[in-house]
C-alpha cells in the first residue's frame, strides 16, 4: 500500500512538472511570422515584430494589407524591446511560428552573437527560421504588401527555401547561425535582403536578396555578388542547381549549361608548416540553351564545351578564392572545419590566426564536368 | 517485458515443434477417421455407438417405436432435430410402419416381418430408403439432414430422406451486412439456430450441448464446439461458469455474457457475439466455443480477442488485398475514433507550434468569433452527435443512422454559422463519428466511444502528455485482460506473428494454414502446406 501511495505520489508530481499547464486558446495568441532587430542612434535596440492576423487569412478574399500588421518598440535590450512589445499587442505574441529573422546592417556590424543568443535561449522560437541581413530598418522590409496576399515574412522564407533553383545566395537558419556564432572559428555567411521598387506603378515593391553577406566570425564585412555567390555555394557544397553560362569559343554561340549535380571534395594539406587545400569540383549539367551566332545550325562537340566550362567553372572559383584569400582575409567557405578534422592538433596551434594562415594557404582547384544531355544538340528545341 | 519475450521466444519454439508433428496430426486424425465400424444386430449396441460418435450432442434426437408386425419389432429413428422435417417424417415413416402395417391383413403382417428390406422397399418408397451397413456412412446421412431407421435385430441402418427443403426463411443480418456472402443471420428459435450451424459444418464433431438457465424463465442455452479441436479446459470453464448463474431469468444473451465475462467491471468485451452462422462456423474451428440463448438472435463467442471486433465476414468473400486495407482501416479508424478529438483539443490549447504555420493560422481565424474554450466547443458537438445518433436508432427505419450523420451536420454547419463552435471542430467531430461506423460490432465501438470523453478531459486539462497518460492507461488495461485464459490483446501482445496472417492483415486463404496456438494446444493444423495454386510448364504447355 504505502508502495502503491509513492507510486501514486510521483505520478501527480509528473502532472506538474510536464510544462504542458498554461492552457491558451489558439484565437488569443498573436502569431508573430518575422522580427526585425536593429539599432537606434541613442543606443537603444529596436524590435518589429509582424503579426499575423488569422481572420483576414480564413476569411474569402483577403485584402493585400490586411493579413498581417507591424508592430515597432525599443528596449535597453533585445528582449526588453520584445518584452515592450507586448504594451502594445493587443494578444499575447507567440514566438514559435516566426519564419523570418531580419538583423539591421548596424547591429551585424557590432556582431550578432548576443543578439542570437537571445533568440536561442527563448526557447519559442524554432531553430528553422530564416536569418537575413537588411540594410534598410527592418520595418521597410516587413511592411511590403505584395498582390498576392502574403505575409512578407513567408515570402522571405519561401525566397531562401528556393534559393537552390539558382544557387546564388545562400540563407542560413537560426540552427546554422547559432552554430556560426558560438564556434571560435568559424565564419558565418548569410543573405542581404533588399527592396526594390515594383516594374510598374501599379504594382509593389518586391522583396529581393541580392548578395550574400559574410562575415569575420560575427561581424559583418562584406557582400558577395551572384558570380561570387555561385562559387562559394560550388566550394561549399551547397550547390544545388543553377546555370553557367559562356560563350562557346569555337563558334561565339552562347552556351548556357544547367548543373545537376555538383559535388566538391576538399583536401586539406599540412607541409612544412605550410597550409594547403586541394579543391576538387565534379559537375554534372546539360546544355540547356544555345543561342547561335547568325542562326547558323551546327553540331556541338560536346567535349570542347566540356574542356570549356571547366576552364569557366575554374576560373570563377580562383577568382572568388583570391578575394577571400587576398581582397578580404576571411576563410568565409569554412576551410577550417577541413582542416580541423584532418589535423586535428596542428590546427589547435594555428586556430587563433587562421585567417591570416588562409590567405597565404595554397590552394588549387580542379573542376571535372560531364554534360550528359545532347537533346538540345542540332535540333535545338526545335521540331 | 521479460514475461513477454520468454512468450515469444515459447511461441517461437512451439511453432517449430508444431512443425515437426504436422503431417503426423492429420494423419491421425483421418486413420482414427478411416477405420470402418460396422453395425450389429443388437439395436442398443448401435444407439450407444451413435451416441458416442456424435459427441453424446443434445440436438440428436432418438425416437424409439415399435413396427406394427406380427411379432412387433423395436424400431428407433436417429435424426437431428431441425434439419429433419418432422411432418414429413410422421407421414412418410412413422404412420405407414405403424398405422399402416397395423391395418393390413394379418398373413400379410406376419409374413412380411420375415424379411426387412422388402418390408422397408415397399412402405417407405417415396424417401428413399438406402441400407447402409458402415456406421460412418450413416453418421453422414444424418449430419445431411437425412434420417436413419434402425430395426432390433437388423445388422444395417436404413437411410431415409426426410431433410427440410432449405429456402430463404432466416433473418437478414441486420449489424453485419454482407454484399457478396449469405444473406441469412440467426433467428429469435434456438432449433433454427442450432440447425443452421450444422449445416455449416457437418461433423460429428461437432458437439452440441443443452443446459437450461433461469430459475422462472427456464430458458434453453446451448453451447456449441469442436470437439476434436476446441480446448477442452474451455470448454469445461465455460461450463462451469454457465452453471454458477443462479438467476430467476435469462432474457437474451447479453444477459449471459455479462455472467461469463472474464472482465466484469471492464469497459471493453472480453466475449464477442456475432449473428452470422458463417462468422460463426469458422471461428468454431478456430477452436472457440459458441453459446446458443434461445429467444436471441445473437450468438456468443468465446474465448474473444480483440482482432475479433475488426473482422467482417465480408473480408472473406473480397480479394484479400481489399480485405487487408479494410482491416488496416478499421484498426486505423479505432485509434482515431479514441484520439482524434483529445488531439485537436491539445494541440488547439497547448501545443501551438506543432501546426503547420498556414494550418496555424487558418485555424486561429475561423476560431477567433468562437467564444468557449476548444473543449467545450468539442465536447458540445460531441454529446449533439451522441444524441442524434440515439435518435436515429430509434427511428423507425435502419435509414435512422444515415439521418443522424446528415443531422449531425447540419447542426455543425448551424451552429458555425451562429459562431458557437468553429468549423475545424465539425470536421474531427464527423471525422471521427464516420469512423465510429466503421467497425461491425457496436459494442467494441462503445467503449471507445466512452474512452474517447475521458481522453477529451485529459487532453484540455494536460496536453498531448495528458493523452499519452490515456493512452498508456488504455493499454495497460487491455494488455492485462484475458478471455478464457487467453491474452485478449493477442497477436499485438503477445506478439504472433503467425495469427496475425488472419486477424491484423488478411493473407490469402491459401496462406493461413495453422489455427492460433492461443486458444487451442492441439491439432494445430487446419491445412495442408503448398495449398498456392500454380500450374506447372507442361500444363502451361497443354493449355496452349
Amino acid at each position: 500500500m504505502r508502495r502503491l501511495n509513492m507510486v501514486f505520489l510521483l505520478l501527480v508530481c509528473t502532472l506538474f512538472t510536464s510544462s504542458c499547464w498554461s492552457r491558451r486558446e489558439i484565437e488569443n495568441l498573436g502569431f508573430v511570422m518575422g522580427i526585425g532587430l536593429s539599432k537606434t542612434d541613442k543606443g537603444l535596440y529596436m524590435a518589429v515584430a509582424q503579426v499575423a492576423n488569422p481572420e483576414a487569412i480564413a476569411a474569402e478574399a483577403p485584402a493585400q494589407r490586411d493579413v498581417y500588421t507591424v508592430i515597432k518598440t525599443e528596449g535597453l535590450t533585445v528582449f526588453d524591446a520584445l518584452r515592450n512589445l507586448s504594451l502594445l499587442a493587443a494578444r499575447r505574441l507567440y514566438l514559435a511560428h516566426i519564419q523570418t529573422i531580419l538583423i539591421d546592417e548596424s547591429i551585424a556590424r557590432e556582431g550578432i552573437g548576443e543578439v542570437v543568443g537571445f533568440l536561442v535561449q527563448d526557447m519559442e522560437i524554432r531553430l528553422s527560421s530564416q536569418v537575413f541581413i537588411t540594410k534598410t530598418d527592418p520595418e521597410d522590409i516587413l511592411d511590403s504588401p505584395n498582390i498576392l496576399g502574403q505575409i512578407p515574412a513567408s515570402v522571405l522564407e519561401i525566397a531562401a527555401k528556393n534559393y537552390g533553383a539558382n544557387s546564388k545566395i545562400y540563407v542560413s537558419d537560426l540552427r546554422r547561425t547559432v552554430e556560426a556564432v558560438n564556434s571560435p572559428v568559424m565564419n558565418y555567411t548569410t543573405t542581404l535582403v533588399e527592396k526594390i521598387p515594383s516594374p510598374t506603378k501599379y504594382d509593389k515593391d518586391r522583396l529581393m536578396l541580392t548578395r550574400i553577406a559574410f562575415f569575420h566570425h560575427d561581424r559583418l564585412r562584406g557582400y558577395l555578388d551572384y558570380e561570387e555567390g555561385q562559387s562559394f555555394n560550388l566550394i561549399t557544397n551547397n550547390f544545388k542547381n543553377g546555370l553557367i553560362v559562356f560563350e562557346y569559343n569555337q563558334t561565339g554561340d552562347k552556351i548556357t549549361i544547367e548543373i545537376l549535380k555538383a559535388k566538391t571534395k576538399i583536401t586539406p594539406k599540412y607541409e612544412n608548416d605550410k597550409v594547403g587545400f586541394d579543391i576538387e569540383l565534379k559537375v554534372q549539367g546539360n546544355v540547356a540553351e544555345r543561342i547561335t551566332q547568325r542562326h547558323q545550325v551546327h553540331e556541338l562537340n560536346i567535349k570542347s564545351a566540356q574542356e570549356q566550362l571547366n576552364q569557366v567553372l575554374e576560373d570563377k572559383l580562383r577568382k572568388a578564392v583570391k578575394n577571400a584569400q587576398q581582397k578580404y582575409s576571411i576563410d568565409y567557405f569554412n576551410l577550417s572545419k577541413d582542416f580541423s578534422k584532418k589535423y586535428p592538433k596542428e590546427f589547435k596551434a594555428i586556430k587563433t590566426q587562421w585567417n591570416d594562415i588562409f590567405s597565404t594557404a595554397d590552394i588549387h582547384i580542379k573542376v571535372e564536368s560531364t554534360i550528359i544531355h545532347s537533346a538540345l544538340n542540332i535540333n535545338r528545341g526545335r521540331i | 517485458m521479460k514475461g513477454s519475450m520468454f512468450d515469444f521466444v515459447k511461441g517461437i519454439l512451439s511453432r517449430a515443434g508444431n512443425k515437426k508433428h504436422k503431417v503426423i496430426s492429420i494423419d491421425n486424425h483421418l486413420s482414427s477417421e478411416d477405420l470402418p465400424l460396422f453395425f450389429s444386430d443388437n439395436i442398443d449396441r448401435n444407439i450407444e455407438m451413435l451416441h458416442s460418435l456424435t459427441c453424446n450432442s443434445d440436438d440428436m434426437v432418438f425416437k424409439t417405436f415399435h413396427i406394427a408386425t406380427l411379432p412387433s419389432m423395436k424400431a428407433v429413428v436417429v435424426f437431428i432435430e431441425n434439419l429433419i422435417d418432422s411432418s414429413i417424417l410422421e407421414t412418410s415413416t412413422l404412420s405407414p410402419l405403424t398405422i399402416g402395417i397395423g391395418e393390413r391383413p394379418l398373413e400379410e403382417r406376419t409374413l412380411l416381418s420375415s424379411d426387412v428390406e422388402t418390408l422397408i422397399e415397399k412402405i417407405l418408397l417415396n424417401i428413399h430408403p438406402a441400407f447402409l451397413s458402415d456406421v460412418k456412412q450413416s453418421m453422414d446421412a444424418i449430419l445431411k439432414g437425412n434420417g436413419i431407421l434402425l430395426i432390433n435385430g437388423y445388422p444395417k441402418a436404413i437411410s431415409i430422406d426426410i431433410s427440410r427443403l432449405v429456402g430463404k426463411k432466416y433473418a437478414e443480418p441486420k449489424a453485419e451486412k454482407a454484399i457478396k456472402g449469405p444473406q441469412e443471420g440467426f433467428v429469435e428459435d434456438i432449433n433454427i439456430n442450432t440447425a443452421m450451424i450444422r449445416r455449416k459444418i457437418k461433423s460429428s464433431h461437432l458437439a452440441v450441448k443443452a443446459l437450461h438457465l433461469g430459475r422462472e424463465s427456464n430458458s434453453e442455452i446451448r453451447i456449441v464446439y469442436m470437439d476434436n479441436i476446441s480446448h477442452s479446459s474451455i470448454v469445461e470453464e465455460l461450463l462451469r461458469r454457465l452453471n454458477r448463474i443462479n438467476v430467476d431469468g435469462i432474457m437474451s444473451s447479453s444477459n449471459i455474457e455479462e455472467y461469463i465475462t472474464d472482465a466484469p467491471t471492464s469497459l471493453f468485451p472480453t466475449t464477442f457475439y456475432t449473428e452470422r452462422p458463417d462468422r460463426v462456423a469458422p471461428m468454431l474451428l478456430e477452436g472457440r466455443v459458441a453459446i446458443i440463448c434461445d429467444g436471441s438472435p445473437f450468438v456468443i463467442v468465446v474465448p474473444a480477442i480483440i482482432s475479433d471486433f475488426f473482422i467482417t465476414t465480408e473480408d472473406y468473400y473480397q480479394n484479400y488485398y481489399f480485405s487487408t486495407l479494410n482491416r488496416l482501416l478499421g484498426y486505423g479508424g479505432a485509434v482515431i475514433l479514441a484520439f482524434l478529438p483529445s488531439v485537436y483539443i491539445a494541440v488547439i490549447t497547448f501545443h501551438q507550434e506543432v501546426i503547420p504555420t498556414r494550418l496555424a493560422l487558418t485555424l486561429a481565424g475561423t476560431k477567433a468569433g468562437v467564444p468557449y474554450p476548444a473543449f467545450v466547443e468539442a465536447l458540445l458537438m460531441e454529446v449533439a452527435f451522441e444524441a442524434l445518433r440515439e435518435a436515429g436508432i430509434r427511428l423507425p427505419t435502419h435509414l435512422g443512422q444515415a439521418v443522424s450523420i446528415v443531422g449531425a451536420l447540419i447542426i455543425g454547419q448551424a451552429a458555425v454559422e451562429a459562431g458557437l463552435v468553429s468549423p475545424a471542430v465539425v470536421i474531427v467531430v464527423a471525422a471521427t463519428a464516420i469512423f465510429s461506423f466503421t467497425m461491425p460490432y457496436s459494442n467494441f465501438t462503445l467503449s471507445l466511444r466512452i474512452i474517447r470523453f475521458f481522453n477529451m478531459a485529459l487532453a484540455a486539462t494536460l496536453g498531448i502528455y495528458g493523452i499519452m497518460t490515456g493512452a498508456l492507461i488504455i493499454a495497460l488495461h487491455l494488455i492485462s485482460l484475458r478471455s478464457f485464459g487467453v491474452p485478449f490483446m493477442v497477436p499485438f501482445a503477445p506478439v504472433s506473428l503467425q495469427d496475425m496472417k488472419d486477424w491484423i492483415l488478411r493473407f490469402p486463404q491459401w496462406a493461413i494454414t495453422k489455427r492460433s496456438s492461443h486458444i487451442i494446444k492441439n491439432n494445430i493444423n487446419k491445412k495442408t502446406d503448398r495449398l498456392k495454386p500454380h500450374s506447372s510448364i507442361n500444363e502451361r504447355k497443354e493449355y496452349l
